[in-house]
């Protein structure tokens, strides 16, 4: 602290030792200006800095040569985006003590690198050329230039509101308070910055809301909470009585519904299951060539069966002619071809082969005026698998060599062959 | 509710950076200690006359 008279340096005494004049007013002027810059550090430290700008402008205008004070509010507007003010605090502290002082360092920073101070000077260019935009009214313009300035400027705080503020004009909300949000960051003592963010919220608000009410779903939802509101008000009006009818129609409901899927629904369901299982059943026998054994409920009262004579091969050997001369053969009358073929299968599964014999022939007997039934097919294939089961290779032969003659062509053919290859290679 | 245009005139334009030395010379640096020299002086020149 020096005297205002004589600029000597002063000491605790109220007078000063070189030219003796009162500095009672002096000291107190210089301990104002360093309280405001006490203070303004405080501002500073809680991101205040329009707060802590007022606070050294003040510390200023007590004490000009207040080195620190004006360093700090060049670094102010260093970060809000003023540089060229910077620039001219720093450069005027610098002429105030060009020696021992921090503006040297930041004015160095700038002149190291010219394309620094180029970006500084476009993005200064760009924002009042955004201004002079906005108040001709060309907001779209003033936004480009806009968004130009805080791309080189990113601490540009007057750019940032600008948007903000156009954003709010335009009735885009979301993207006001996204630019305000930005330099509320940089300086959350802005007062413009915290009534704009207020009313972008504000208006924000109001827009989601006036959109939720004409959205359907907001719609159907109020609906259902009033239909429901109105529900409960009724149940408390007029308690259970009123509530009981309703259960009761509930529950005759849903029993109607139950006697409907019991006795119209399931039926049918349960017919195309077993088409459908019948269908596949029937497939399946097709394509593997098992002749098809048809479930009986009731098995027809057995006829009496008459044995075919034992000389049945020699027969087939003989006139080539079989059918011709069996079918002289007695057979019962009102003998039924198909039940006694299922007699035969069931005595097939049971490994009774001459019995199963026997039942075959007599279906040859009954079906010889048709020969191309599958009942027919059947029969002659079961007679040639029971004379190979019980040994008699040549008369299964005979049967096989008859089933490829009357079905050329047929999976039936194939399997005969099969059967053929197997008994001669079992006879070679 | 926010007057666009009011709020609008708050906007100025940034100081260029070729204003810099303009302005420089151009802020009014006059502090509390010159108006007290000022003030001093004035009561010299008041107590010189006198005598």
């Amino acid at each position: 602290m020096n005297c205002f008279r004589c600029n000597a340096p002063l000491t605790q005494y109220n007078r000063c030792p070189n030219c003796g004049a009162d500095v009672r007013v002096n000291k107190r002027i210089m301990r104002l200006s360093n309280a405001w810059y006490n203070e303004a550090l405080r501002f500073a430290a809680e991101r205040n800095l329009t707060a802590a700008r007022n606070c050294l402008l003040r510390s200023l205008r007590f004490n000009k040569e207040n080195i620190g004070a004006r360093n700090l509010i060049g670094l102010i507007y260093y970060e809000t985006g003023h540089v060229v003010e910077a620039l001219n605090q720093w450069n005027i502290s610098q002429t105030m003590q060009p020696v021992v002082n921090p503006a040297t360092r930041y004015l160095g920073e700038f002149s190291q690198d010219p394309h620094v101070l180029e970006k500084v000077r476009q993005s200064v260019s760009k924002y009042n050329t955004a201004v002079n935009f906005a108040q001709q009214n060309n907001e779209d313009l003033a936004v480009i230039q806009l968004n130009k300035a805080v791309s080189m400027n990113s601490h540009m705080v007057d750019a940032f509101k600008l948007l903000g503020l156009i954003h709010i004009k335009r009735k885009e909300y979301g993207k006001a308070r996204r630019f305000l949000r930005r330099a509320y960051q940089i300086d959350n003592g802005d007062p413009d910055t915290i009534l704009y963010l207020r009313e972008a919220k504000a208006q924000y608000t109001k827009a989601v809301s006036e959109l939720k009410q004409q959205s359907l779903f907001f719609r159907l939802r109020y609906a259902w909470n009033a239909k429901r509101a109105k529900a409960y008000e009724e149940f408390d009006e007029t308690g259970f009585k009123k509530a009981v009818p309703r259960i009761l129609y509930v529950l005759a409901g849903m029993l109607f519904g139950f006697l409907a899927a019991v006795f119209l629904v399931m039926p049918a369901r349960q017919r195309l299951w077993e088409n459908d299982y019948h269908d596949r059943e029937l497939h399946l026998y097709q394509t593997l060539s098992i002749p098809k054994v048809t479930e009986v409920p009731t098995p027809a009262p057995t006829p009496s069966i008459t044995p075919v004579p034992e000389n049945f091969a020699d027969m087939v050997l003989g006139n080539g002619d079989v059918f011709g001369s069996i079918s002289a053969l007695a057979v019962p009358e009102g003998a039924n071809a198909e039940s006694i073929f299922n007699q035969g299968t069931a005595a097939w599964e049971t490994q009774d082969y001459n019995t199963c014999k026997t039942c075959m022939q007599q279906v040859l007997v009954l079906q010889d005026a048709t020969r191309d039934t599958a009942t027919y097919m059947n029969a002659l294939y079961y007679l040639g698998r029971c004379y190979e089961e019980t040994a008699e290779s040549d008369k299964a032969l005979v049967v096989y060599t008859k089933i490829k003659e009357l079905y050329p062509g047929t999976s039936m053919e194939e399997t005969a062959d099969y059967h053929i290859g197997t008994l001669s290679n079992a006879v070679g | 509710m926010i007057n666009f245009d009011e709020e609008l005139k708050k906007f100025r334009p940034c100081m260029e950076i070729e204003q810099l030395n303009e302005q420089d010379v151009r802020e009014d640096m006059t502090d509390m200690v010159d108006v007290l020299r000022s003030m001093y002086a004035d009561l010299e020149a008041e107590s010189g006359a006198g005598r």
